[in-house]
């Protein structure tokens, strides 16, 4: 749920990042942290573990700027992909405004992106968060790699309700502000 | 909830901010803030700190939240507030309601004992002040519609994302 306040001009949105491990969710907010001019974005706080795997989440707030009298920032957090963060996955999941699934294309990660993708519909409905009203993106990263498999078995698999989607390289930074642009834009719908 | 946005209004704010400022005078603290329980800043009063508070306030969430789940480990509903404390500067946190977190930082010139004394007091008043304000947006009074964000502003918006997250790399 957004957070408008009328006496300082502001509404904070949140977007969360889902995902199986190492599909590519902090490396998306890395890219926009590099592309997003630093006036515009705060500081990038990752919460790791010495093998610099996300073990709480990443941060990272940006500005879009002022639209009729208000600041209007969106705070971007990635969830630790590996399965046995189960309970931190749900708390940073809680009050999102919306959801950012980073698939990983590669065919031996299929059952990983399944598994991760039931496990976020468990949790926003611990989290008392109605998915039919969630604006969610999906994000088929990794294009590039031998054993992607074709978009169309992607689609068929992950995204049967045909949000919208976009194919992305997020190492090289491809795909990764498609993506945040489709859903700022899906959340700030909802503000009305 | 998704789709269930929540506002502050200007006599609401104004409440916080004095229940805030009576808090920071009478146990001499540096400055208070209150977080939304999912991170985001809804009041800061006091000395301006010197870090980004955005990523503060997240992180008091994330702490507060995580100790919450350590409570429900060992069968307590919560642990309802929790302090750091370094050599120089403390941080003492509270939850209220389970709605909003108050975030109390102070130093040498005061001590953890009185801190946690006023703030305990001043969590009643913001208790009733947030009840207030989440009693008004279930009602009509506290609708969004017609307060200031419509009509155009989706149209707007569109424009600065395009703006700032424009260039895309194509595949």
């Amino acid at each position: 749920m957004s957070l408008i306040s009328y006496p300082s001009r502001e509404i904070n949105c949140k977007v969360v990042y889902y995902g199986p491990g190492l599909g590519g969710k902090t490396t998306n907010l890395r890219h926009i942290y590099s592309t997003v001019p630093p006036v515009r974005r705060g500081k990038l706080v990752s919460l790791t573990t010495d093998k610099d795997r996300t073990l709480f989440f990443d941060f990272l707030p940006i500005n879009i700027g002022e639209i009729r009298g208000f600041k209007v920032r969106f705070h971007l957090y990635t969830v630790p992909g590996q399965i046995y963060y189960r309970s931190n996955r749900r708390l940073v999941l809680r009050g999102t405004d919306s959801v950012v699934f980073v698939a990983d294309s590669q065919r031996e990660r299929f059952e990983a992106n399944l598994e991760s993708l039931r496990d976020l519909f468990v949790n926003l409905t611990k989290n008392e968060i109605d998915a039919r009203g969630l604006p969610l993106v999906f994000q088929y990263n990794k294009r590039d790699v031998p054993s992607a498999m074709c978009l169309e078995e992607l689609e068929e698999a992950l995204n049967p309700s045909r949000v919208p989607s976009f194919e992305a390289i997020a190492n090289r930074g491809q795909g990764v502000l498609d993506t945040l642009r489709s859903v700022c834009k899906l959340v700030i719908r909802t503000l009305h | 909830m998704a789709g269930e946005n929540w506002a502050l209004f200007e006599q609401d704010f104004w409440a916080l901010n004095d229940a805030l400022y009576t808090l920071i005078a009478s146990s001499y603290s540096k400055s208070a803030m209150l977080i939304d329980r999912d991170g985001r800043l809804i009041a800061n009063v006091g000395e301006t700190p010197s870090f980004d508070t955005e990523s503060f306030a997240t992180l008091s969430a994330a702490d507060l939240a995580a100790s919450k789940e350590l409570a429900s480990m060992l069968g307590e509903r919560d642990f309802h507030s929790q302090a750091h404390q370094g050599k120089e500067s403390g941080v003492y946190q509270s939850s209220i309601d389970d709605r909003i977190i108050l975030v109390v930082l102070f130093d040498r010139r005061t001590t953890l004992g009185l801190v946690r004394l006023k703030a305990e007091k001043t969590v009643g008043e913001l208790s009733r002040i947030m009840s207030n304000i989440f009693g008004k947006l279930s009602s009509s009074e506290g609708k969004l519609e017609g307060a200031g964000v419509g009509a155009d502003f989706a149209a707007q918006a569109d424009q600065q994302i395009d703006e700032l997250l424009g260039d895309s790399v194509d595949i």
